[in-house]
Parts: structure tokens; C-alpha cells; sequence
């Protein structure tokens, strides 16, 4: 029993190091062989042609935003686009806002559904009205950079196994300190993961925000499902489970708003773990085959995360046991102090922080400010996916199946 | 806003020794400040127990533990190797042999048939340029409208 609890230590305090060095080592090499000498953002590289785009973007209750979203999408720097915007049920005055919108873009359609049907619906509306190939799908508070549609694009015309591109979501709201922090979570933990799943060829999902389709890789499998909690995890796994690859393009940027309130960041991250059990129970068995075998790393780092999080919940449970009953020796937890092991998790930290900061400077002046707030960001972050991921699994497996998801009205932080 | 565009900030035009170099010297001048303040340091480290701690750590075990110091590099190195190498590996087979041969793009015919959607609706959405899309409860569409511009969609939906 000792035995077992010592392993279980060991790959409590392991299993994020290791993940660091992946990510690390995955994200500088990324950064060295295909950014750093890379063409500015301002200068994608020409097309043989061009062919139209069709930039979808579902919208629910998003009057507010509609304006500026639907206004920076209209201001891509690509010869020929259309603007797709399909108002999903919205009760407040976003369909006058389109509207108005239409009469004054050529380039912009609207669709509008007559009932809330969610953002999954929406899009598969969006890509049977779309006049294109090539989908590319922001949500409704997103704002496009406008060299984005061609970075993406790029992409998608530079080989026919090219099913979809992931891009780089950038955070606006900054001005509290949680929304300082998610500026560092997504350069220094998201960015970098993205970078690593590319270097290791497959990723676990496409940021639902911005990414660009093949609709005939989507129409192969299906389109989006309509009753996951997250239709981009969802997507992303059977994209690649059917073979297409998914590419990462750093340069596609897109900013976003994040929850700025406790409230909200755990409601969307919790949304974003119970996504993940949910492509796990649903698609877990597709990985047995050994035509699946390139996704087996996915498959095996999410598995992982989930043990990790019921080891270290484990860990803690025993300990606080420890303090008020006679537990046997072998499960008496002494100490979760660190000690030693803190230093090491502590230089880790910065390696981690450092290596981001080298990356991700070549699209943010002054990234490395948010570093001072952002600390103590990595222990929080662990702990978040702890607690999501403990409480995701059971909520998923107890979710009734095949229940439509509809939008929920997301914390979009200070404006 | 503070922002002032006649002020010029423009570090990176500088060489990046230059840049370097100056970093540096800043860096030594800070550990040097640091210093002019060791004694009141190091009466607050006392204070906070630091002493004990310190004898705690290293000097009654005169030891750290060698898995960690030796460990963790190698963990670190096999992980880059393993990634990287198998990057490698994946550019020095696959580059220029694409094993997906190009497929026709879909018709807006075949989209609409796996949606559920009549194909002459589906030909009429693909060229509007404002319309409401009545839906049944399957998600599918069964008619479509177009309106008034100023119409309120929220109401049309009851």
C-alpha cells in the first residue's frame, strides 16, 4: 500500500512537469523552425488563387457586439469574402443590428433562425448558405484581425489532407487581475499546448472561436453535432479520427472577451472539461483501431489528466483524513508541503514563462508585464482543471443523451 | 489615455548585443542594490525562522535529493528527443508525398441531402442576402422568408 501511495505521489508531482517539458520543448521548436523567420502577420504569403471565403459567424443575443464583430469580419484584407451571420433565436436587438448591417455591406448576409436552436445549428445552417469551400467560423464577440482570413486560407489551399485550421485567440479584456491572467494562461499554457500538439501532429481541439473548415472534410463527417457541450473538441476529434489534418496558425489572430469573475471563468472552464469527458465517452472507442493509432497521444494525454486529477484530489482527501481520524500508516498522507519538489515545479514555472515570453513577443508588445500579475497562475491553473475535471466526469455521465446544447450567456468580463 | 505618439520607443532598433549588453549591466546593478540591502534581509530571514529552515533542509541531512538534481534534466531531455525526433521523423517521410489525393469539393445539393434540407430551399438560401429561416424541431429548416428589414426576428418567433 505504501508502494502505491508513493507512485501516486510521484505522478501527482510528474505528470505537470513532464507536460511542461513536452509543451516547452514542442513550443520553442515550433517557434524556431516554422515562426521565427516566418513572414510578418502583415504579409501572408500569396495565394496561386484566390478562392472565396465564407466567414460564418453564429450570433446569440450578441447586439451589443454585433457591430464591432460582424464590422472588423468585413475588413479582412482578402480579394473575395462574404460575411455569413446567422442570428440564432437572439430575443434582444441583434437582428436589428444585422439588419441594418446587411443594407450597408454587400459582402454581408444574414440568416436568422426563428427560434434558439444553438451555435452548432447555426453553423451548419451558416455552411449551407455558405458560397464557399472554405468556412471560416468566429463567434459573435470575436474580433477578426483582418489578415487572418488569408493566413487561414493558406493553409487549407496547401494540401487536400488539410481538413481544418486552429488560430490564435488573443484576450482583450484585461482589466482585472483574472483577466490579466488568462492574457498569461493563453500564451504560456494554451498557445504553447497548441504548439506542441502541432509538433506532435494532432491536436485535441480547434479553439471554437476561430478556426477555418473544409466543408467537404466537414461534410464527410457529418458537420457539427448539436447535442456536445463544446462542438469544437467534438469536431476536432472527428476530423482527425477521419484522417484530415488539423493545422495551427499562429498569425490568424482573433481578439475575445473572457469571464473576469470567479463565477464565470469556472462555469466556462467547467463547460470546457465536461466537453472533454463528453469526445472521450463518445468517441473513446474509435481510438481502438490501429488506423486511429497517430491519435493515441491525444487520447493518452487527456486520459492522463483526468487520472492526475483524481490522484491529486486522492492525495488531498487523505491528508485532511489524516488530521481528524486514525488513518492506517500506509495511507497517512504526513505533508502535500512540497519542499524540494517546490523549487523544481517552481523553476519549471519560469522555464515556462520564459519560453512563452520568447514566443509569444513576436505578436504582443509588452507580453511579459502580465507575467508579474500571473505568478501564481500555474497553481491555479492545475487546481482549476483539477476541480473541473472532478466534477465534469460525473455531470457528464449522469447528462441525458442526446439533449440539444444551447447558448449560455457567457461573463464577457469589463468592458 | 496616456499614450503620447511624439514619444519614440523603439528598443529593437538597437543591435541585439547592444541590447544585451546593457540588460546585463542593468541586472549586476540591481543584484548590487540588492546587496546595499542584505542586512535588513537577512534580519527579516531570521526573524521568519529561515535559520532553522535552512539547517532543516540542508545541514542536518547535509543532502539534496539526487533524483532530482539528476532526474529531472534527463526527463526534461527525453522529452524533447522523443517530440522533437518524432517531428522529424514525420517531416523526413511525409514531406512532399501527400497520401490524400484531392477530392471534389461538395456540391450545395449534397450538403443540403445530409442536412435534411429540401435542395430548392437549399439553392435559395445560398443566394439570399437577408432571410429567416423557419425551423421544425429537429433543427431542419421547412421554409424560408424574407423580412422586413426592421422586423424584430424574436417576435416573428412568437
Amino acid at each position: 500500500m505504501e508502494k502505491i501511495l508513493a507512485v501516486l505521489f510521484e505522478f501527482a508531482f510528474l505528470y505537470p512537469i513532464i507536460m511542461s517539458f513536452f509543451w516547452m520543448s514542442g513550443g520553442l521548436y515550433y517557434y524556431f523552425r516554422r515562426e521565427r523567420h516566418a513572414r510578418p502577420r502583415t504579409d501572408p504569403p500569396p495565394l496561386e488563387s484566390y478562392p472565396k471565403v465564407s466567414i460564418l459567424v453564429p450570433c446569440h443575443n450578441e447586439g451589443e457586439n454585433a457591430e464591432e464583430t460582424i464590422g472588423s469580419a468585413l475588413l479582412q484584407k482578402y480579394p473575395d469574402f462574404e460575411v455569413i451571420a446567422i442570428n440564432d433565436g437572439s430575443r434582444d436587438n441583434t437582428a436589428e443590428v444585422l439588419n441594418a448591417m446587411a443594407e450597408r455591406h454587400d459582402r454581408l448576409r444574414v440568416i436568422h433562425l426563428d427560434r434558439n436552436l444553438g451555435k452548432a445549428n447555426a453553423l451548419r445552417m451558416g455552411a449551407l448558405a455558405a458560397q464557399s469551400e472554405y468556412l471560416v467560423c468566429i463567434d459573435g464577440d470575436a474580433l477578426l484581425d483582418e489578415y487572418a482570413a488569408h493566413w487561414m486560407i493558406w493553409h487549407l489551399t496547401s494540401g487536400p489532407r488539410v481538413g481544418a485550421v486552429t488560430g490564435n485567440p488573443r484576450i482583450r479584456n484585461r482589466s482585472t487581475l483574472l483577466g490579466r491572467l488568462q492574457v498569461g494562461e493563453f500564451s504560456s499554457i494554451i498557445g504553447m499546448i497548441k504548439r506542441a500538439q502541432r509538433v506532435y501532429g494532432r491536436i485535441f481541439t480547434v479553439s471554437g472561436v476561430i478556426s477555418a473548415f473544409r466543408r467537404t472534410a466537414l461534410h464527410r463527417i457529418g458537420y457539427w453535432a448539436d447535442d456536445m457541450v463544446t462542438e469544437d473538441i467534438d469536431i476536432s476529434w472527428r476530423l482527425q479520427l477521419d484522417h484530415w489534418d488539423i493545422r495551427y496558425e499562429p498569425n490568424a489572430l482573433c481578439f475575445i472577451l473572457m469571464p473576469e469573475t470567479l463565477k464565470g471563468l469556472w462555469r466556462q472552464r467547467l463547460r470546457w472539461a465536461q466537453g472533454g469527458v463528453e469526445v472521450l465517452l463518445r468517441h473513446g472507442r474509435d481510438f481502438l483501431s490501429w488506423r486511429k493509432r497517430r491519435m493515441w497521444g491525444v487520447m493518452l494525454e487527456y486520459l492522463l489528466s483526468v487520472l492526475w486529477a483524481y490522484t491529486m484530489l486522492a492525495i488531498i482527501v487523505l491528508w485532511a483524513l489524516g488530521k481528524f481520524i486514525a488513518l492506517p500508516p500506509a495511507l497517512y498522507v504526513h505533508t502535500i508541503l512540497p519542499s524540494w519538489h517546490g523549487v523544481i515545479l517552481a523553476m519549471v514555472c519560469m522555464a515556462q514563462f520564459a519560453s512563452s515570453i520568447i514566443i509569444d513577443r513576436r505578436y504582443e508588445t509588452q507580453v511579459g508585464r502580465n507575467y508579474f500579475w500571473m505568478i501564481w497562475y500555474p497553481m491555479a491553473y492545475w487546481l482549476l482543471s483539477l476541480f473541473t475535471t472532478v466534477v465534469a466526469l460525473p455531470k457528464t455521465l449522469l447528462k441525458r443523451r442526446g439533449k440539444r446544447a444551447t447558448w449560455v450567456s457567457p461573463d464577457r468580463g469589463i468592458r | 489615455m496616456k499614450y503620447d505618439s511624439r514619444l519614440i520607443r523603439k528598443p529593437y532598433a538597437q543591435p541585439r548585443l547592444k541590447r544585451a549588453a546593457w540588460g546585463f549591466v542593468t541586472a549586476a546593478f540591481w543584484g548590487l542594490y540588492i546587496y546595499l540591502w542584505l542586512p535588513l534581509i537577512t534580519l527579516i530571514l531570521w526573524l521568519l525562522g529561515v535559520r532553522t529552515a535552512f539547517f532543516e533542509l540542508y545541514t542536518r541531512k547535509h543532502e539534496i535529493e539526487p533524483f532530482l538534481i539528476v532526474a529531472i534534466p534527463v526527463m526534461a531531455a527525453l522529452c524533447t528527443v522523443l517530440l522533437i525526433g518524432w517531428a522529424e521523423y514525420n517531416r523526413y517521410r511525409f514531406a512532399r508525398r501527400d497520401r490524400r489525393s484531392p477530392q471534389e469539393d461538395v456540391a450545395r445539393d449534397e450538403v443540403a441531402r445530409r442536412l435534411r434540407v429540401a435542395p430548392a430551399l437549399a439553392q435559395q438560401l445560398g443566394q439570399s442576402k437577408v432571410t429567416l429561416l423557419h425551423m421544425n424541431d429537429q433543427a431542419i429548416p421547412e421554409s424560408m422568408s424574407t423580412p422586413a428589414l426592421t422586423a424584430h426576428v424574436a417576435h416573428a418567433a412568437g
